[in-house]
C-alpha cells in the first residue's frame, strides 16, 4: 500500500515540503494522518487519496529505481575516476545500461 | 506546654547546643515559617542530611526498534522502559502511557533526549524533538530540537545520532505531559536497546517551580 505522502505528492501534482505545505503525524500507533493542510489546495478525503494509489506506488517504485542508479552510478569521485581511466564513450555506455538494467515504470 | 518567650527583648538565645527535651527529634519553626541563614554563616554537615539535593532523577530508553516512515511526525513510542541496568529512578519517577509521559510534581526539570537511527540510503534530514503539552495532551509544542542527516556510506544501513535538551517548568504535574517526536526526509529506522540507551532521555528536577 502507498504511503500518505506519496499520495499527496500526486494529488497536489508537485514537489511538497513535508515541513511546511503538509504534516503528517503519527502518534506512535503506526497511523499516519494530516495533521496540517497549509497549502492553497482544497484538503483531499481519504477516497480522493485512496484513488490515487496505483499512481503513489508507481512514484514510491520509481524513487526505489533511481535510488539503485545512484548506488550503481557511484559518487562524483568515482564516476571521474571513471572517466579518467576509460574515456567518455565508455562512461556513457555504462551509465545507459545501468539506466536499462533498471528502468522506471 | 505552654510556648515561653525567651528574651523578647533582644530576640536572642546564646547556648552551645540545642537538642530535644524528650524523644529524638527536634523541630525548628512551624509550616509557613522560615528559617534563614546569614550571609558568611556556614553550616558543616558532619551527619546525615535528608530532602535536601536532588529529589527526582528518571531515565528511559526504547527497546524495540521503530520504523518512521518519510516526512511523518511521529510519537516515540516503541516499550518505552526505565533504565534497570544499574540504574534506578531517585523520588517518584515519571509514568508513561502510549509515549505520553506525566511529571511526578511540579518544578523545574531538566530533560535531555538522545536518539539514533539507521537507514539504507541517503536522507538530507532527520529529527528529534522534545515536546510538551500544557493542556493534558490536547496540543504539544516543540520546546527543543536536533538534526542530522545520513550519506550512505556503505551497501548496508548506515547509522546516524543526535541529541537535545531543554529544561520545562512544570507549573502544572496534573496538566503538562511530555513526549518526543522524530521526523524525517525519507523512512528510517529508530534504533533501540533493552540492556542500553542508544534511544532515550534522562529527566533531572532542579529545583521548586
Amino acid at each position: 500500500m502507498a504511503k500518505l505522502n506519496s499520495k499527496i505528492i500526486k494529488y497536489l501534482n508537485r514537489e511538497v515540503d513535508f515541513r511546511k505545505d503538509v504534516l503528517l503525524q503519527d502518534d506512535g500507533d503506526g497511523v499516519v494522518y494530516i495533521k496540517e493542510w497549509n497549502v492553497a489546495e482544497a484538503q483531499p478525503t481519504d477516497e480522493q487519496l485512496d484513488a490515487l494509489e496505483a499512481e503513489a506506488t508507481t512514484l514510491e517504485n520509481n524513487y526505489q529505481v533511481i535510488n539503485t542508479r545512484k548506488k550503481l552510478y557511484g559518487s562524483t569521485a568515482e564516476q571521474l575516476e571513471y572517466i579518467v581511466e576509460n574515456g567518455v564513450d565508455s562512461f556513457i555506455a555504462k551509465q545507459n545500461q545501468i539506466k536499462t538494467d533498471n528502468p522506471k515504470e | 506546654m505552654a510556648n515561653v518567650e525567651i528574651d523578647g527583648v533582644n530576640s536572642k538565645v546564646y547556648t552551645d547546643q540545642v537538642d530535644p527535651k524528650t524523644g529524638t527529634t527536634l523541630t525548628l519553626g512551624t509550616s509557613g515559617d522560615t528559617v534563614s541563614i546569614p550571609s558568611g554563616v556556614t553550616i558543616a554537615n558532619s551527619g546525615t542530611a535528608t530532602g535536601f539535593g536532588i529529589a527526582e532523577v528518571d531515565n528511559w530508553r526504547i527497546s524495540a526498534t521503530q520504523s518512521i516512515s518519510a516526512d511523518t511526525g511521529t510519537v516515540v513510542n516503541s516499550s518505552w522502559e526505565r533504565n534497570d541496568t544499574n540504574s534506578d529512578k531517585i523520588g517518584t519517577g515519571l509514568t508513561e502511557s502510549s509515549g505520553v509521559f506525566t511529571f511526578p510534581s511540579t518544578g523545574i526539570y531538566l530533560i535531555s533526549y538522545q536518539q539514533n537511527i539507521a537507514r539504507s540510503g541517503d536522507s538530507r534530514y532527520f529529527t528529534g524533538s522534545i515536546m510538551l503539552s500544557t493542556n493534558s495532551g490536547v496540543a504539544y509544542s516543540i520546546v527543543a530540537r536536533s538534526y542530522t542527516n545520513i550519506t550512505q556510506v556503505a551497501s548496508s544501513q548506515t547509522s546516524s545520532g543526535l541529541c537535545t535538551s531543554c529544561t520545562i517548568d512544570v507549573t502544572d504535574a496534573s496538566t503538562f505531559r511530555l513526549r518526543f517526536e522524530t521526523d524525517g526526509d525519507e523512512a528510517y529506522d529508530l534504533r533501540a536497546e533493552s540492556t542500553y540507551q542508544i534511544t532515550g532521555f534522562y529527566c533531572i528536577k532542579l529545583g521548586d517551580t
